[in-house]
């Protein structure tokens, strides 16, 4: 047994160096993405420059970001918010975990604000990518609807946010 | 350069008096005459090793230890770097995500490393040989397979916020959200087919026929697997020294595969000139086959190593049969021994000399240098002793051999004399084990017993076994029985 570890020894050591290498100078890994100011006021987030947080694995970049449009609900004017009903959304899971939106919606189906009122954040991973991609899904689908663009680095948690969404819609 | 007599002249079947020491002494004398004068062939030869005291190869040998220990270390070390051990005491949902990447990441890595392992790369082989080859599979295909069942029923759990009870549901939301997660539970249900499958109650109510074809859908899980694992990891996403740690894992394994299974034929018809030269009857439906040619220098085989032989005529070009060598290769020269099994073989043994013949391999590490400095018991049967006559061979006085030779009769017994006279050249025994079966106690010619009583210094030998596969697997438990350690039992199954 001795032996073994003895000529495994070298290949301990390479690798341990190789992970304190990634450790300290993987970008992915060591990219801090700006908090938004004002998260989950979904108003006042619409330019939120949240660009590139370096998160990304498929390197596209996010045009619904940037995209600094109307500031309230997007899809039809003329909707009085204040008729509004708040209704909660299905779960919708991700490996990390359930979404699930809380949505002012009125009666034609305008969205007023959405807001994710479950969504994982105790796990690593989770925890980066929702820090920065959960105030940007509530601005966007406030502003978008469910036609919004899936965060980049966070498609998983887009896709299941917006099914949460949707799930409201489809009971009006 | 060489002619086939030098392998040849050797006592006939049953001769007893054999005084003379024609193979082993007219090739000592050869190698030493090459060697003085530095020619290739006896560097080769050398190197090879038939000369007593030189059996070890310096050959190409690389230690899979720290490879494996490195490779292992840095994957489930990225799961630790990309928060896995954060993850692990931080409660609740976080706590089944990182169990299930940590149990998911071995899974696959056992996965890989099964892989490569049945890919039996030569370097991989020589090393380690393929019985022990054949036990690592075994390990990492277990690691693998509870592994996965880990990672899918705490990955459940994980994906449903750490409910159990939501967990069927997350389930049906990952499988409609990705085509990866439908790929990866297609994995997960063939690599658990090919997992039960090989539990050794089912194997053994299975044809060895349909078991191997549901085994080799083990390429298509791993294959299956990993998109998944790429696209929607945790680890993968979350560093880019793991993606590409990943991919470039993925793809040396199917290098490996790729080169081992397809190398040995490209490098078989790459050589120079091989040719079956003499077809020598043994003993009823045995023969031994005399190959020439430059191209069996190239071929580096040791001796216990096997060959695949594919002979190039018009019948036979397209199938290859593993045979063992049963003499210590010469320059020039390897002889090897075949038994008429039904298959290919009796066409081979009925082929004109002349032909040529391509050599694929060597493969098997049955040699002799894994006795590690320990007195040697061979233990053949049948044309199992082929690869012990070839062993005796590289041995010297120092491992005091010992040989045990089963058949059903003397006149079955192939290559006695040559293992007779090489047995007492190093000063050491040849014992045959004849008769019906019936005519040993327990109808087992080697009981842990008998093997004690003819072998009292069992437990300190390293010992060879090769013979049909139900006879080893009892010599192997009965080895076991009478105390010899696992780590000294060396064999090799004819049959893959």
């Amino acid at each position: 047994m001795s032996t073994l570890i003895k000529r495994a020894a070298p290949g301990f050591a390479l690798a341990t160096v190789t992970l304190g290498a990634v450790w300290m100078f993987d970008p992915a890994l060591n990219a801090q993405p700006e908090p938004l100011a004002s998260a989950g006021d979904a108003s006042a987030t619409g330019s939120a420059s949240a660009s590139d947080t370096g998160t990304s694995d498929t390197g596209t970049s996010d045009p619904g970001a940037s995209d600094s449009g109307s500031s309230t609900a997007g899809q039809s004017t003329g909707s009085d918010c204040s008729t509004a009903q708040t209704a909660t959304g299905d779960a919708a899971y991700t490996q990390w975990g359930p979404v699930q939106v809380e949505m002012a919606v009125t009666g034609d189906g305008t969205i007023c604000s959405v807001e994710a009122i479950a969504y994982p954040d105790n796990d690593t991973h989770s925890a980066r990518i929702n820090s920065y991609a959960i105030p940007q899904l509530n601005s966007m689908a406030a502003s978008k609807g469910v036609s919004f663009q899936a965060i980049s680095g966070a498609t998983y948690t887009s896709e299941a946010y917006r099914e949460s969404m949707q799930s409201v819609l489809d009971r009006l | 350069m060489t002619t086939p007599a030098e392998v040849q002249p050797r006592p006939a079947i049953g001769e007893r008096r054999v005084t003379s020491t024609p193979l082993a002494t007219a090739v000592d004398a050869r190698v030493r005459r090459d060697a003085a004068r530095g020619s290739a062939a006896g560097r080769a030869a050398r190197e090879r090793g038939p000369v007593p005291g030189r059996t070890t190869s310096r050959g190409r040998r690389l230690d899979p230890a720290p490879w494996a220990a490195g490779i292992a270390t840095i994957t489930l070390g990225l799961w630790a770097v990309t928060g896995g051990l954060h993850d692990l005491v931080a409660g609740g949902a976080a706590t089944y995500l990182s169990i299930s990447r940590l149990a998911g990441l071995a899974a696959a890595l056992a996965a890989l490393f099964g892989l490569v392992l049945t890919a039996r790369p030569r370097w991989l082989e020589r090393t380690a040989g393929l019985d022990r080859l054949i036990s690592w599979h075994r390990i990492t295909g277990m690691t693998a397979a509870f592994g996965m069942v880990i990672h899918v029923v705490t990955g459940m759990v994980a994906a449903a916020g750490g409910s159990v009870s939501g967990s069927w549901q997350a389930l049906l939301h990952l499988l409609a959200r990705s085509d990866w997660f439908v790929a990866a539970l297609a994995a997960a249900i063939l690599f658990g087919l090919v997992s039960l499958t090989s539990w050794r109650r089912i194997r053994r109510s299975m044809s060895y026929e349909t078991w191997h074809l549901v085994h080799v859908v083990g390429y298509l899980a791993v294959a299956l697997g990993f998109p998944h694992q790429l696209f929607s990891g945790s680890t993968f996403l979350s560093s880019g020294f793991a993606h590409w740690w990943w991919i470039g894992l993925y793809a040396a394994t199917a290098l490996i595969i790729l080169e081992s299974r397809l190398g040995g034929i490209v490098r078989s018809a790459l050589r120079p000139r091989t040719t079956l030269t003499r077809v020598i009857p043994e003993t009823p439906g045995v023969a031994s086959l005399v190959i020439t040619g430059a191209g069996v220098d190239s071929l580096e085989a040791r001796s216990g190593q096997f060959v695949c032989l594919r002979v190039l005529t018009p019948e036979l070009w397209w199938q290859a049969h593993p045979y063992s060598l049963s003499a210590a290769p010469k320059p020039g020269a390897l002889r090897l021994t075949v038994k008429d099994l039904g298959d290919g073989s009796a066409q081979t043994l009925a082929v004109r000399p002349g032909v040529r013949v391509l050599l694929e391999g060597p493969y098997g590490g049955l040699t002799v240098d894994r006795a590690a400095g320990r007195p040697i018991l061979l233990i053949g049967a049948g044309v199992g002793l082929a690869p012990m006559r070839a062993l005796l061979e590289g041995a010297s006085a120092q491992h005091r051999p010992v040989v045990l030779a089963r058949a059903h009769s003397d006149a079955d017994l192939p290559l006695r004399g040559e293992l007779e006279v090489l047995a007492r050249e190093r000063g050491g025994r040849f014992v045959p084990v004849t008769g019906p079966r019936t005519r040993f106690a327990e109808g087992n010619p080697f009981t842990a017993d008998s093997l004690t009583a003819n072998v009292p210094d069992i437990r300190q030998r390293a010992v060879f076994v090769c013979g049909p596969a139900a006879l080893q697997a009892r010599v192997l438990s009965e080895l076991r029985r009478a105390g010899v350690p696992a780590g000294q039992i060396h064999s090799e199954r004819f049959a893959w």
